[in-house]
């Protein structure tokens, strides 16, 4: 008779493969008073993501950008982007736009270009942070129901209980994460 | 005091537009317009597998809205919800595909049952007709994204010069590398005749073996070939069982399209061949050609088709292979066997089918003859009741256009 493999086990072993995180080497830089983030690569196209938009349909992507000083306790700023993807089914090309103001889009772009996109279109304020303090710099990306938290787009700037609400939300089925970070390093060393 | 409010009322009243313009955008409008293909223009909906027999006219007619307009997510997304809510308990899911123009694209729905099958009975015809009585046929169908099932039983005297009764059944599989299907169906039939016909070679029983396959070049285009093996058992206890195989091939094209003043406009045309050889293992050698055409245009309260259809057949072919006029679908006014009591091995044939709401009405016209003779064009015209609706309902009284007494032939039930 074969073993039996409890429901809960494989309940969470697909979840877990569902919410797959890569955890990858983020690169800090400063244009003014704002700090900017970048990766070798940001691979988001591709699965479930890939064959969805393959099929002509939109997959919204969560960007939230944290920056700790002094110790991983709190985070000191953050920053928060959603943006929509979607495949040119003619030109067999990506388009990429971000909900949040100002709007901002791109087309004709490779699967490539578009983690870059996003990096480049996502930054926080330079903190006030003493010499010696150290800081962290992470990025949390997941996907996300574009039909969900639309409301959150609508006002100027997102509340932080709207903010914690929506990255608190436990994975959905089929979600994909992925999780880069930096740190410690000193904000006076950071490339300008 | 009212002088003072006047310019201040006017200026808002002014400006309101612009304000209106200038508000914050809907931010569901704002995932719309987040998708690249809203620049393309729908071609065509599918609903895969069950297609739009089974909805309601007003979804129905919502999804033809969509043909011709650019691609609008909400439009798409609230179709799906009314697809989900109707067919219940099946989930839909939407995907995009290249149409066949440039710069158009597909919207094709795709409908999963639980367990991943649909399961449902259909009624492929059923009417009465005044001078051949009844024809009733159900269906029960397994369709699955892959493979399709079905079974079911008949009684016809509408179709061909015999009454023809039995089961039928097939299978399919559907979508081998994205564009093929093969298949087979057989059915098995008892076979009833008018009395008229005692001294032709009419058949008791007929079964039948179809194997087939099935290319679709590009969206609009089909090709399917296959075999057909079938076996007659004569009444005449003199006459040996014979076996009529020939090969086949149909070619079949479909294109729909919404015009800009809003009607929906159709094009059907078909071309089949049949080579019966006596390669196939059978003791009939015949060639058998038909063509068919229709064009259909629809507005809100109206719609016209035109069909057209011919056919010939040479050399010596089983009375099933021949050409009947004068039933329910072709000179609804005539009976079969005052146009052609024996079946003709040519045939040609057009209607004019016009509905207004709740209005049908009908003009045929055609000849049914055999090669050595000359053909004889008959008319009829048939007016009546059509539901509009998804059954395809209608009740139809025909009249054949000649001089003389006129016998009015009624026509009652769905699909014809």
């Amino acid at each position: 008779m074969p073993p039996k493999i409890p429901m809960a086990v494989a309940v969470c072993s697909g979840l877990a493969l569902a919410a797959y995180a890569i955890t990858e080497k983020l690169s800090v830089e400063l244009h003014g008073d704002q700090l900017f983030v970048s990766a070798p690569k940001v691979d988001l196209i591709r699965g479930p993501v890939l064959t969805r938009l393959k099929d002509g349909g939109t997959v919204a992507f969560d960007f939230h950008l944290a920056l700790w000083a002094g110790s991983r306790s709190s985070v000191r700023r953050r920053s928060f982007e959603r943006f929509v993807v979607s495949y040119d089914l003619w030109e067999e090309k990506y388009a990429v736009t971000n909900l949040r103001k100002p709007a901002a889009s791109a087309s004709g772009l490779t699967d490539n270009a578009i983690g870059k996109w996003c990096l480049e279109h996502i930054s926080i304020a330079s903190p006030n942070v003493g010499a010696s303090e150290p800081v962290w710099v992470g990025l949390e990306i997941r996907t996300a129901d574009t039909r969900q938290d639309t409301e959150l787009f609508s006002a100027g700037g997102i509340s932080l209980i709207g903010l914690v609400d929506l990255l608190s939300r436990p994975a959905r089925p089929g979600e994909m994460r992925w999780s880069l970070e930096t740190g410690p390093l000193m904000l006076h060393e950071v490339r300008r | 005091m009212l002088a003072r409010q006047l310019p201040m009322r006017l200026l808002l009243t002014l400006l309101l537009p612009i304000l209106l313009a200038a508000r914050t955008p809907d931010p569901a409008a704002s995932a719309v317009f987040a998708n690249v293909n809203s620049r393309y223009r729908i071609e065509s909906v599918e609903i895969q597998p069950s297609g739009l027999s089974k909805l309601s006219q007003a979804l129905r007619q919502s999804i033809e809205e969509m043909i011709g307009a650019r691609f609008d997510q909400t439009v798409v997304e609230e179709i799906r919800k009314r697809l989900r809510q109707e067919l219940r308990p099946a989930t839909v899911a939407t995907r995009l595909t290249r149409g066949t123009a440039p710069e158009n694209i597909k919207v094709v729905f795709d409908v999963s049952r639980p367990g991943g099958s649909g399961f449902e009975v259909e009624f492929p015809n059923l009417q009465y007709h005044s001078k051949q009585a009844f024809s009733f046929g159900m269906e029960a169908v397994l369709d699955t994204t892959n493979h399709r099932v079905r079974f079911g039983a008949l009684t016809d005297n509408d179709e061909l010069l015999e009454r023809f009764s039995g089961v039928r059944g097939g299978y399919e599989r559907k979508n081998l590398a994205g564009r093929f299907s093969l298949g087979f169906n057989a059915a098995s039939w008892r076979s009833q005749w008018n009395p008229a016909l005692r001294d032709a070679e009419v058949y008791r029983t007929r079964t039948q073996l179809e194997p087939f396959a099935s290319v679709r070049f590009y969206e609009p285009l089909t090709l399917q070939l296959g075999v057909s093996f079938g076996q007659l058992d004569y009444q005449n206890p003199a006459a040996r069982d014979e076996l009529s195989s020939a090969a086949f091939l149909t070619l079949r094209f479909q294109r729909r399209w919404e015009l800009a003043s809003g009607n929906r406009q159709e094009f059907e045309a078909g071309y089949g061949m049949r080579i019966a050889t006596r390669a196939l293992a059978g003791d009939f050698a015949y060639r058998r050609h038909t063509w068919n055409a229709e064009w259909r245009l629809a507005s809100e309260r109206q719609a016209l088709a035109v069909a057209f259809q011919a056919g010939s057949v040479s050399r010596r072919a089983p009375l099933y292979e021949r050409f009947i006029l004068g039933n329910s679908k072709t000179l609804r006014g005539w009976s079969k066997f005052d146009v052609a009591p024996l079946g003709a091995d040519r045939m040609a044939h057009t209607s004019v089918d016009y509905r207004w709401r709740h209005l049908r009405v009908i003009y045929d016209t055609g000849a049914a003859w055999l090669q050595a003779g000359d053909a004889k064009w008959r008319h009829s015209v048939a007016i009546g009741f059509t539901d509009g609706g998804p059954s395809g309902f209608s009740a139809l009284v025909a009249f054949p256009i000649r001089e003389g007494r006129v016998d009015p032939i009624f026509i009652v039930g769905i699909n014809f």
